[in-house]
């Protein structure tokens, strides 16, 4: 059920000021973003040490998190986002491996 | 009616499925974070508290400031607005050289020039307010003054007004601007140099040069390897035969003076321009601090117009040395000539006088009875007249042969050869009733019998011009031209003569005086200014009339 090549991605990477992971969390982002999606994505960054009134609207515990508010559905990955096969497969740019192709 | 409790109704079945589904979200949502959290992929929790969210960094979130303030090179120091520091980073430590306790809660002043005090005072007082800006000197641990730039800004903290302060170090700015400066120099130099001068790398490219260097160019030079655009051949051409037998003009590369070797005063012409150009070339390497060849100055001085000049003067010289050389054989050849003219003449013109003189004797003799005395009166005089022209042309004949007849120099005591001369003019002295006074005189490398004609002749000239007084003559030598010359005085007390005639009476037959006064056939002085001359030397006189004469021979003390 991987999306289509030409839906838009928006992206919102929550932060918390400029620890080191979140620092990673966005380079990494825009790498597989620069390489998976380029020219259909938006990445806004929220700053949760500035604001932390802001977790509450998509329910952040752990920071860094990164949030795909569209395509729909709503999917969360949390992490510093270094493990690319996992951030793919979390945003649905990969398909997951099915049962069935083993057979 | 009772609902079946064991089992679930369809609709039942759907709400469960949809809450399972919800359910094994939320799980997976959960076990997501706490993955993240174990595999240490998060650095911060979002906490609830009663007052709303807080957000526990399990790090500094400002890590990555701290690190920038610790890695930039300026020095970071946060003061009260007393001065007190507060924080400083590791770079303003380095700066003042501090180690061992921390610094904070020390003054600022500590680390303040002195005499830098006030103006310091006054950046602190208008930094706390907004902003300063200023160029001050810091005190370092050990002393050393570190000049630096200083930039306050106003920095507000919890409770209390505080300054931020950066310092920029200027100690390399200041270096810089030494070497800023003394490029601008160098530039100067080599705006202004009169000659070409050129500054290569270590690869042989052209780096700089001065302005004349430009004018032996076609192109813009720079960055040019050096060997392209000066093409340099040594001069006077050489050739070079390479490992096939083929010969080709030697040339200069800057690759050797790149190897150590250097040039000094060398002739090149210079090929690829218009003119031919002929330059004197100077090369040496350029070392670094380290002695490791880092480049290479040449510098060329343009010389053609001086060899052309050069070549002129050579065959100018060339042709002049040739002429002087037909000249010198011609007049070679008419002396001889003179040579055998004057002795056959003299010969002939003796041979009718001694007749007549022997004539005139024999008239004398055989004819004494018959002639009254007014005729033997002339017949002397006719005698005399032989005799006297006798004695003109044999002195015209050693006059002429001065140079010819010489005989080689030989060491020739003078003292002892004037004495010799007095012996000849016995006869002389005693008629005039003369003394002669000899003082001490050198040897020198002349020519005996010469020497004995030439003071034969003064001292003779001596005797018979005197006045109303017996002659007295003084003959007496002086050292001259760092005795490498001797100047021999014949003075005298006779009539003198006046100075203006002195070339006269060194010239043949000329006679400052009637026959009948005195003696001599004129050509005495003559005879004695050739011989001087002959020895390399000179004659001359000073005289005044009725005071006396001083002749003056100037004489070599060796002959070449």
């Amino acid at each position: 059920m991987a999306t289509s090549s030409d839906e838009q991605f928006e992206l919102r990477l929550y932060v918390a000021g400029q620890t080191p992971k979140s620092i990673q969390a966005f380079a990494n982002l825009k790498k597989i973003c620069e390489e998976h999606l380029r020219g259909r994505y938006t990445i806004e960054v929220v700053d949760l040490l500035e604001n932390p009134g802001l977790a509450e609207g998509d329910q952040i515990l752990a920071i860094p998190t990164l949030v795909r508010k569209l395509p729909e559905p709503i999917k969360k990955i949390i992490g510093d986002l270094s493990e690319t096969e996992r951030v793919l497969i979390g945003l649905d740019l990969r398909p997951k491996p099915r049962q069935e192709r083993i057979s | 009616m009772e609902a079946n409790k064991i089992e679930p109704s369809a609709e039942r079945c759907q709400e469960l499925g949809t809450e399972n589904k919800q359910l094994r979200e939320q799980l997976e949502e959960a076990q997501n974070v706490l993955h993240a959290i174990r595999h240490d992929q998060v650095d911060a929790l979002v906490v609830a508290k009663p007052q709303g969210n807080t957000v526990y960094t399990l790090t500094g979130a400002n890590r990555t400031y701290s690190i920038l303030i610790e890695a930039i090179n300026e020095g970071t120091v946060i003061l009260s607005d007393e001065g007190m520091i507060l924080f400083c980073n590791s770079r303003f430590i380095e700066m003042v050289k501090f180690s061992g306790l921390p610094l904070l809660g020390t003054s600022m002043l500590n680390f303040i020039a002195p005499g830098e005090r006030r103006i310091f005072d006054a950046l602190l007082k208008q930094g706390v307010k907004e902003s300063a800006r200023g160029e001050t000197r810091l005190k370092a641990t050990d002393g050393t003054l570190v000049p630096v730039y200083l930039s306050f800004n106003s920095l507000q903290m919890e409770n209390m007004q505080g300054v931020c302060v950066i310092a920029t170090d200027l100690t390399e700015q200041k270096r810089n601007e030494e070497i800023v400066a003394s490029g601008k120099l160098a530039k100067a130099i080599l705006d202004q140099a009169a000659q070409a001068i050129v500054v290569c790398d270590e690869e042989g490219r052209i780096i700089r040069t001065s302005r004349m260097a430009h004018l032996l160019c076609d192109n813009n030079p720079i960055f040019h390897p050096f060997d392209t655009v000066f093409s340099l051949a040594f001069r006077p051409k050489g050739y070079k035969v390479n490992g096939k037998g083929e010969g080709h003009e030697a040339m200069f590369s800057i690759s050797s003076v790149l190897k150590g070797e250097s040039f000094s005063s060398v002739e090149v012409s210079l090929k690829n321009c218009h003119h031919d150009h002929h330059l004197l070339l100077n090369a040496g390497p350029l070392f670094s601090a380290r002695d490791r060849i880092i480049g290479a100055v040449v510098t060329l001085t343009d010389i053609t117009e001086l060899c052309s000049a050069r070549e002129a003067l050579r065959t100018a010289h060339d042709e002049l040395e040739a002429k002087v050389q037909e000249r010198t054989a011609e007049l070679v050849l008419i002396n001889k000539e003179l040579q055998s003219f004057a002795f056959i003449a003299s010969h002939d013109l003796q041979e009718p006088l001694r007749k007549i003189q022997t004539f005139g004797d024999i008239l004398k003799e055989k004819a004494s009875s018959l002639l009254n005395d007014e005729c033997l009166d002339y017949l002397t005089r006719m005698q005399k007249s032989a005799t006297r022209m006798r004695i003109l042309i044999d002195d015209l004949l050693t006059y002429s042969r001065v140079g010819t007849r010489g005989e080689p120099f030989s060491a020739v005591p003078l003292s002892s050869l004037i004495e010799l001369v007095l012996n000849d003019l016995e006869v002389l002295i005693e008629q005039t009733g003369g003394t002669v006074k000899i003082g001490e005189l050198p040897t020198l490398e002349a020519d005996s019998t010469q020497m004995h004609q030439l003071f034969q002749n003064l001292i003779a000239n001596a005797l018979k011009f005197h006045g109303e007084e017996k002659p007295v003559i003084s003959v007496y030598g002086r050292p001259h031209d760092n005795e490498r010359k001797y100047r021999i005085f014949v003075e005298d007390n006779g009539i003198g003569f006046g100075e203006e005639n002195v070339d006269r009476i060194f010239s043949p037959f000329q006679r400052l005086h009637g026959r009948s006064a005195y003696e001599g056939t004129g050509i005495g002085l003559a005879i004695c200014k050739r011989i001087a001359e002959r020895h390399g030397g000179s004659i001359t006189a000073k005289s005044s009339p009725g005071k006396g004469s001083t002749f003056i021979v100037t004489l070599p003390v060796k002959q070449e």
